[in-house]
């Protein structure tokens, strides 16, 4: 009897202990996000501001500008704590749209993409619109034409930080070694790639196609040649279908450049990574890239080739087509303000601050063009991206990257099929209907 | 101790924690997504209500949904001629007593331990049309100038993650069949020695009879292992190249997560699901005779 009852006592603790140990556990992950939310024990509060961004790598130029502008901001507005978060871009994005599937109770101020991408948030309501915190003063800054992405049902959700500019990126000194000259024509280019061939070990355009992004960059290009800038932002902001012999032509040439070995043999095995080290190290003569790509060139430890041999030249133009005055690139990344924030005012007052300081930073930093009038100190410029600089200044009408202004579901769409046209028996029709059908629903 | 399992109450106790872990993770998931798979919903709008349209839509509109479920029965069917009989043939001959019994079956297990990851990487190495180790065999075995990209053309990228994905657990059902074999009673051979059984003999009609409930296990664990697969194929080619490496789960990913339809996607996760209950009733069915004749000896 003794010995029964024992057991029952001693199987009572067992279970006991076992749910006393859960439970544990439960609390101290639920209380987690409330902590965050106040600091110190007894001490003054201070509002927690938690951030998100996509600049991950310390190697990153942006990720420590970031960091010094917070630094700033810190010692400036002693009642506030921010604490940030990185992951790099693809898991970035996984993560955003899975808390934003929530509230997004983690997240105040988060770096994001306007245009297509933040539509679907706006729709859901999720993000907190600016207009009340933007003075004449603020608005006075910003460059004319910078905040149209930002921008949805006539109000302001964000403000811009840095543009981009699409680059054709070319190695001079092999350039030279194959006696090729430097391509401003589709048809010089395809001059180039034949002459290029022939170096031993070198890609004449390394493209990175294994990254969708990084393939679709270069249909982009070449369609903004055959269709031209105005025709895409129609097709882009559902003005107008995706129809017309551009489109088609546009992936004939990329089919054509493939053909010739352009890309090299297996383009669809190099991502960015892969194709920026090959054209840091003289194993590729070209590279075509946005303009952040300029900084690394001098920064980068692993570039090996000389940076004064690198030009930075427009997209080919295509003869009879298009405007000179085209671009790829345009105001589309900054940081915005979820609605559910307990502290709304202080995070927009910090998005605002931040996406200012980055768009400095940036252009300090020769990774892209401020969308604010402040004055910059340009002395730290790399001639490189002053090239870029005045590419801009001659451009007037830009496209943004085609998977930021569409649709999740039609951007990655988009994003496969072209990378189809990286690998052998690409078929155009059926490109172009996997895009009709995707884009003109 | 059987008094106290007979007391429902303390049966309960033990049972509960594990079972509020279970029904919260698991079956509440489940029906959620079951729930979303009936509504067309973005992840974060508006909810609407559409009946069975994603799962019409799966089969009727979806073309690379249909390769994706032919591309995981393809898997299914290489782990069940491929995998297992490998698995089965490595165990019986480890457990007969091998010289250095112990550390073959480590090296076999070896790569289960090792994260899909890192296989994903080292595989993916090996069929890099330019340094990788498959082609340069090919290269010195005269095709000088060879330089076919395995995992990037649509015709051998599934075919090339196909071969890791089976190499991969063959270490792992090895091992559940050695460990059956090892329970397996030393009486029943020493009795078909002296009978002068042959050793094909002793393998087909004592070690194999025996083995069936091991087998049905390691055969739902392999069919329902294919029909879910998704690390492998995942880092090794994402689905692609136009999917043609494709299984529901890629697919189930990326409509979820890139392409932001998480009702369809819901509908996809959701028939992989059924699909895997589907074959685990099948198969039991199917080895309910062996598993009574193996009790019965």
């Amino acid at each position: 009897m003794k010995k029964s009852l024992l057991k029952r006592v001693s199987a009572v603790a067992l279970a006991l202990t076992l749910a006393a140990g859960m439970t544990g556990c439960g609390s101290k992950g639920s209380a987690a996000p409330t902590n965050a939310g106040s600091s110190g024990e007894g001490k003054t509060e201070k509002t927690v501001l938690n951030v998100w961004h996509q600049w991950s790598n310390d190697t990153n130029e942006l990720k420590k500008k970031y960091d010094e502008a917070v630094a700033a901001y810190l010692a400036e507005n002693p009642n506030v704590e921010i604490n940030t978060q990185t992951l790099d871009t693809e898991a970035y994005k996984t993560k955003i749209s899975a808390e934003f599937a929530g509230d997004a109770k983690g997240i105040d101020v988060f770096y994001y993409w306007g245009a297509g991408t933040a539509r679907k948030m706006i729709n859901a309501d999720k993000l907190l619109p600016l207009d009340s915190y933007l003075t004449d003063e603020i608005r006075g800054k910003l460059l004319e034409g910078s905040t149209a992405a930002f921008e949805y049902n006539g109000k302001t959700y964000s403000l811009p930080s840095f543009s981009w500019y699409m680059t054709l990126y070319c190695n001079k000194a092999l350039f030279d070694q194959a006696g090729a000259e430097l391509p401003d024509t589709y048809d010089k280019l395809v001059a180039a790639v034949e002459k290029l061939k022939a170096l031993d070990g070198v890609t004449p355009l390394a493209s990175g196609a294994k990254d969708g992004w990084n393939a679709a960059f270069i249909y982009q290009a070449l369609a903004l040649r055959t269709v031209g800038a105005e025709g895409i932002n129609k097709m882009l902001t559902g003005q107008a279908p995706f129809e017309g012999e551009g489109y088609a032509e546009a992936a004939d040439k990329v089919q054509e450049l493939y053909k010739m070995g352009a890309f090299g043999a297996n383009p669809l095995e190099q991502g960015n990574d892969d194709a920026n080290a090959a054209f840091g190290t003289g194993r590729a003569a070209m590279r075509l890239m946005g303009s952040w790509f300029a900084n690394g060139i001098y920064t980068d430890k692993a570039v090996t080739i000389n940076p004064e041999d690198v030009v930075a030249m427009k997209i080919p133009m295509i003869t009879g087509k298009g405007n000179e005055t085209d671009y790829c690139g345009g105001f589309v990344e900054s940081f915005w303000v979820n609605k559910s924030t307990k502290n709304p005012d202080e995070a927009a007052k910090f998005a605002i601050y931040i996406n200012e300081k980055m768009g400095e930073a940036a252009y300090e930093s020769g990774t892209g063009f401020s969308g604010w009038k402040t004055e910059v100190d340009e002395k730290g410029l790399n001639p490189l991206f002053v090239q870029i600089k005045d590419l801009l200044f001659q451009g007037k009408t830009s496209v943004l990257a085609w998977d930021t202004s569409l649709d999740a579901e039609p951007a990655t769409i988009h994003n496969e099929q072209v990378q189809t046209l990286f690998a052998p028996g690409a078929d155009t029709g059926e490109f172009i209907k996997e895009h009709e059908a995707a884009i003109n629903k | 101790m059987n008094n106290m399992l007979g007391k429902k109450r303390f049966v309960a106790c033990f049972v509960l924690p594990a079972l509020i872990l279970f029904i919260s993770f698991s079956m509440i998931p489940l029906f959620i997504s079951g729930a979303y798979s009936l509504f067309q919903y973005d992840g974060m709008g508006e909810m609407k209500f559409i009946g069975l349209v994603n799962y019409i839509r799966l089969f009727a509109e979806d073309r690379h949904f249909v390769k994706a479920v032919l591309n995981s029965f393809l898997l299914v069917g290489a782990s069940l001629l491929i995998q297992l009989p490998i698995s089965l043939l490595l165990a019986m001959v480890l457990a007969r007593g091998v010289k250095g019994e112990k550390f073959f079956r480590t090296v076999y297990f070896l790569p289960v331990v090792i994260s899909s990851m890192v296989i994903g990487q080292l595989w993916m190495k090996m069929f890099n049309s330019e340094y990788g180790l498959l082609n340069h065999l090919i290269r010195a075995l005269g095709a000088s100038d060879f330089s076919y990209s395995w995992l990037s053309n649509p015709k051998t990228a599934f075919l090339s993650t196909l071969i890791p994905a089976v190499w991969q657990y063959i270490g792992y059902h090895m091992l559940i069949f050695y460990a059956g074999i090892k329970s397996i009673s030393q009486d029943y051979y020493e009795a078909a020695q002296i009978d002068g059984a042959s050793k094909w003999q002793v393998n087909t009609k004592i070690t194999l009879p025996l083995l069936a409930p091991v087998i049905k296990t390691c055969v739902i664990f392999s069919i329902t292992g294919s029909l879910r697969a998704f690390d492998l194929i995942y880092v090794m080619t994402g689905g692609g190249p136009n999917h043609a490496s494709e299984v529901p789960a890629t697919l189930m990913y990326n409509n979820l997560f890139r392409r932001g339809l998480y009702g369809y996607g819901s509908a996809q996760a959701f028939f992989i699901v059924v699909e895997c209950l589907l074959f685990t009733f099948i198969v039991s069915k199917l080895f309910k005779k062996a598993e009574e004749n193996a009790s019965a000896i």
